[in-house]
């Protein structure tokens, strides 16, 4: 069991993600890359791709014949909205002549974007996965990001699903339409600042609070 | 909402009426949500050239109730019913894909036994899964082998 969790820990037989990392930026000199951190138990790291190069990346991790990643097993959404950070720095303060490490909080604003995440197996290689991160400006109008549908053809529903539930626009996909909402709604209901709809949840004889908002959508003569 | 989604060019297109040689006329065909194989589920838009599928494009949506969206106001347990739920043909198996993200998200160990009891009902799923899909597929071409 426990041979068995240390060998999910490693990324892939060949390389771990610095050395991936590495070798992006060895091919595609202008590359932005950066490995974002996984706190958590699991601690799975993905990398961070920049926009433009995001579908030169993913081709050469497609390609490469040490990598041969040539399956995409997962596409998903994140919304990350504007918030506060907190971040801890330690300070050395001299107060009455005695020098002591203080601890301080910082806050920054920071703004919201979406990310998509791609997660990335090797069916050749037998291993995986890598994780790629794609991140848009903003959450309002600069949210488009680059397709990965013509390197992995596996990601189109599951981009659009990102595009339906999300709202990402991604740039190159080759039918990006809504698939699991219908046509005329206007939402995304992944969104962490979505709002449920007051009466969606329709009761043929409504009762108590569900009444109360029942009421609100009853036509005029009905309400009287 | 304030952010500004463009409809972007699609190619959600079931054209042409007339094939390349001017001849066969094509029939486009909105197969379910109320097709008795599709059971309520989904669509199938084809488009025929006699009985031949020329093009197809699936739609979906008509079950979806979004487990995601669900999950995010239900505890870590309180969502393990609907993962059965998303494919009733393989249940358990979801329930243990569920349960293994989510002990390798809280950084958990199952003991022995929650293992061989997982395995035991995976390959009871699969006993079961694999004469139903066997047979499903049969009667398919049973029944095209009779036209």
């Amino acid at each position: 069991m426990a041979a068995a969790r240390a060998d999910q820990s490693r990324l892939t037989n060949v390389d771990t993600l610095e050395q991936i990392k590495d070798r992006i930026t060895h091919v595609l000199p202008g590359a932005r890359l950066e490995i974002v951190a996984n706190e958590s138990p699991s601690a799975q790291r993905s990398l961070l791709v920049d926009n433009e190069h995001a579908v030169a990346i993913a081709t050469f991790l497609r390609d490469d014949a040490e990598l041969q990643l040539d399956y995409c097993s997962n596409a998903t959404g994140v919304d990350w909205p504007e918030a506060v950070v907190k971040t801890k720095i330690k300070k050395m303060v001299v107060t009455d002549g005695v020098e002591k490490e203080v601890e301080e909080t910082l806050e920054t604003l920071r703004s919201g974007y979406l990310e998509s995440v791609y997660h990335l197996y090797s069916m050749a290689k037998k291993h995986g996965p890598v994780i790629l991160r794609l991140r848009t400006e903003n959450r309002v109008d600069k949210n488009h990001l680059p397709s990965l549908t013509p390197v992995w053809r596996s990601c189109e529903y599951q981009e659009r699903e990102i595009f339906d539930l999300f709202g990402i626009v991604f740039d190159g996909h080759p039918d990006l339409r809504r698939i699991l909402m219908w046509d005329g709604f206007a939402d995304f209901p992944m969104r962490k600042d979505y709002v449920d709809p007051d009466d969606f949840e329709y009761e043929p004889t409504p009762h108590d609070d569900v009444l109360e908002r029942a009421k609100s959508h009853y036509p005029p003569e009905v309400k009287a | 909402m304030s952010a500004t989604l463009e409809t972007p060019a699609q190619n959600y297109e079931l054209r042409p009426k007339i094939s390349d040689d001017g001849e066969t006329e094509l029939l486009e065909v909105s197969m379910g949500p109320h097709h008795p194989s599709t059971h309520g589920v989904f669509r199938m838009d084809v488009v025929l050239d006699g009985e031949r599928v020329v093009k197809l494009k699936p739609v979906f949506g008509y079950l979806h109730r979004n487990h995601e969206k669900i999950a995010e106001g239900t505890s870590y347990l309180g969502s393990m019913p609907y993962t059965d739920r998303l494919d009733y043909f393989c249940s358990l198996t979801n329930n243990w894909a569920y349960a293994l993200s989510v002990e390798r998200l809280a950084g958990l160990q199952v003991p022995e036994r929650a293992e061989y009891i997982r395995v035991i009902t995976a390959e009871l799923t699969g006993c079961k899964t694999t004469p139903v899909s066997s047979v499903f597929s049969c009667r398919t071409w049973v029944r095209s082998a009779r036209r």
